[in-house]
């Protein structure tokens, strides 16, 4: 109060005061400034220094409001009262304090500006004081800090706006209902979609009627036994979930008006009253049609993928059966007339060998050496083609008595030759015994083959890494052969040496490569002419990453 | 060995040069004796089982080994196999099959019929002369049939 009271003149003259007007200029929360009849400020209250910034003394008897204000909003407001009265008003106190020298009520919006440079809207009331003669003594402003007002104003308004863009959006159906779910609202996007204008349905129906009542009869009996209470095949079962506060999206077909249908989401929320008492629906729908066609195009694809499948596996199953048959045909038929060749060939040799020229018996010795060829060939063949319909039955092998028994099979440790067998440290390894077996017993057999004219054979058998994989190896000091060749070697009926050189049919490393397959690994071959030959493979994926 | 038993083999075998060969291989393992031939399965199973032609067979007269070639005309091998093993009169048999197929399938099939052996034709004609000794010394010489009775 001292600051207040400063010259003893104006507070006499502007103040006749009672309690009340006391606690107006007491109040923090309201900024009161009372002027004189210049607008020289004369009264500046703890509300306005608290919300101004200013300090009574900075203020009294040397500004007038106008000097708080925005200026640009005063020259406005000078420039719209101008024309509003037609009389010409300066944009400074006389544009705050006009209207009410005039006896008209006045409160506007503007914009004070503190000490210390920063703003704030203000809704300010302005008051003529006057004496008993009623002459104008001064005026009183009375101001409130509008701040949080305008951002709760603009929040709404970004609210509002989010709601009308929801609501006026063609793309969902809003509707919403009374308590009893009559149709009250219906925006845009609900009468597109259904076709209804908001007058055909508002007050006339309820959501229940625009949905395929078959639906509605199951949701209602779904409902009934979900919730053990009788709920009713109509708007009830729309809304009944929601009316227990229960979030609820459903999947149901709606009509439109002319009787067409389609799939449509719904999400229903209940709208309540400040006491939370339930006061209609909201029922916000999405057309599901196009996610629907989606969904039965990927299920449409998928049943075609299957279906191509299924034919595939039919017309492979066909094909296999097929060469199954041909090569039970071929192991059957095929080796009777060379068995003849071979036979009768013999039988000449045996009854008349001795009336036929020595040329004639080494023709037939021909004969029969073809036809059992033949007869290896055909065996081999059927070998190699069994080995893609054989299964596979994998089991733990203790690799070094596995080579050890092959070796055992070969004939080890073969008298008449000189054979040295150098076998390393062998792990463990994991496949079929049965196919294993015939892989170890190609690579040892081709390696003894191989080193026949050796005065000294040496095989070496061992394991090593390569890219994290067992590597089992075959090394011999045999014929080797030109690596040119090599990708010719796993074929089927490829050879890379001469009959007469060394026999074979040229399908065991066929069989080899075939097996080391189905086993998940690889095989290869590293050589030089005459300067031995290194097979290997692994029986697992290398980790070639 | 009784006296009306006089046949002790009987080949089953369609093929024609097959079966001298096969005839060939006895006669040289000293087995050509006794022989009975039939040429397909209809005709083995109208000998094993005293059928048609020989109606007057008496089935006690049971040979002492069948050569059975698998793949017959009318009715294969397989079947003629599973018609002896599956009757009580001849499942004593012994039954070899004598075939070119060393087709998986075919082997478990016989066995799982009750086949004794299982050989596969060689092409070489020597290891078919030696594998057709050996059967006849093993199931015509070694083997000693069972004596039966009660069967009429």
């Amino acid at each position: 109060m001292a600051a207040v009271i400063t010259e003893a003149r104006s507070k006499e003259a502007v103040l006749k005061a009672g309690a009340l007007q006391n606690a107006i200029l007491n109040s923090a929360n309201f900024s009161s400034i009372a002027t004189d009849e210049q607008g020289v400020i004369q009264i500046f209250n703890v509300g306005a220094e608290r919300m101004l910034g200013y300090a009574a003394a900075d203020v009294l008897n040397k500004i007038t409001p106008a000097d708080i204000s925005d200026p640009q909003e005063l020259i406005a407001r000078a420039t719209a009262l101008s024309i509003e009265l037609s009389t010409i008003i300066t944009p400074g106190f006389e544009a705050l304090a006009f209207k009410a020298s005039r006896g008209i009520e006045d409160i506007y919006e503007l914009t004070y500006i503190r000490k210390d440079g920063s703003r704030f809207p203000a809704i300010v009331s302005v008051t003529a004081l006057r004496d008993e003669r009623a002459g104008i003594i001064g005026y009183l402003l009375i101001g409130t800090d509008n701040s949080a007002r305008k951002r709760a104003e603009e929040a709404l308004i970004k609210a509002g706006a989010l709601q009308s863009a929801i609501f006026n959006s063609a793309n969902f159906s809003c509707i919403a209902t009374d308590a009893k779910g009559v149709i009250q609202i219906f925006n845009v996007g609900a009468e597109r979609m259904l076709g209804y204008t908001t007058a055909e349905v508002v007050n006339q129906i309820t959501p229940a009627g625009l949905h395929d009542p078959q639906e509605v009869i199951e949701r209602a009996t779904a409902l009934s036994l979900e919730f053990a209470t009788p709920i009713a095949p109509g708007f009830e079962a729309l809304a009944f979930k929601a009316s227990r506060g229960i979030e609820d999206i459903y999947e149901l077909t709606k009509i439109r008006k002319d009787g067409s249908r389609f799939p449509a989401v719904v999400s229903v929320t209940a709208l309540r009253d400040a006491q939370g008492a339930i006061i209609g629906y909201l029922l916000i729908g999405t057309d599901n049609t196009a996610r629907r066609k989606a969904e039965d195009a990927v299920r449409q694809l998928h049943a075609e993928l299957e279906e191509r499948v299924i034919q595939r596996t039919a017309e492979l199953e066909a094909a296999n059966k097929e060469l199954e048959a041909f090569s039970y045909s071929v192991s059957h038929d095929l080796r009777t007339p060379l068995r003849a060749v071979d036979g009768f060939s013999q039988t000449v040799l045996k009854n008349y060998g001795p009336q036929l020229p020595e040329e004639g018996r080494r023709y037939l010795q021909t004969i029969r050496r073809g036809a059992q060829r033949m007869g290896a060939l055909i065996d081999d063949l059927l070998a190699f083609a069994r080995l893609n319909r054989q299964e596979l039955n994998k089991q733990a092998i203790d690799t070094g008595s596995f080579v050890r028994g092959a070796l055992d099979e070969l004939g080890y440790p073969w008298p008449d030759r000189a054979v040295e067998i150098l076998i390393g440290i062998l792990p463990a390894s994991s496949g079929d015994p049965a196919l294993l077996k015939q892989v170890w017993l190609n690579l040892l057999s081709n390696a003894l083959k191989y080193t026949r004219k050796r005065e000294k054979a040496v095989v070496e058998i061992g394991c090593m890494k390569t890219h994290d994989a067992d590597t089992f190896f075959v090394r011999d000091n045999g014929a080797g052969f030109d690596v040119r060749y090599a990708n010719k070697l796993f074929g089927v009926f490829q050879r890379l040496h001469l009959a007469e050189d060394y026999e074979g049919t040229g399908v065991g490393l066929a069989i080899v490569q075939r097996i080391v397959h189905r086993h998940g690994g690889r095989v290869w071959a590293d050589a030089a002419v005459d300067r031995g030959a290194t097979f290997y493979f692994t029986l697992e994926k290398e980790n070639t990453s | 060995m009784n006296e009306t038993n006089n046949v002790e083999l009987l080949l089953v075998e369609d093929n024609p040069e097959d079966l001298e060969l096969a005839l060939s291989a006895l006669r040289a393992a000293k087995l050509s004796n006794y022989i009975h031939v039939a040429r397909d399965g209809v005709e083995a199973l109208e000998y094993i089982f005293c059928e048609g032609p020989h109606a007057t067979r008496k089935i006690t007269d049971r040979p002492r080994v069948i050569l059975l070639d698998l793949k017959l005309p009318k009715v294969d091998g397989l079947e003629v196999l599973k018609r002896i093993k599956g009757d009580a009169r001849t499942r004593m048999i012994p039954v070899v099959v004598l075939t070119s197929s060393k087709e998986q399938s075919d082997v478990v099939e016989s066995y799982n019929l009750g086949v004794n052996s299982y050989i596969v034709k060689p092409v070489n004609f020597e290891q078919f002369v030696e594998a057709v000794h050996n059967l006849g010394l093993y199931w015509m010489l070694h083997n000693q049939p069972p004596k039966l009775n009660g069967y009429n």
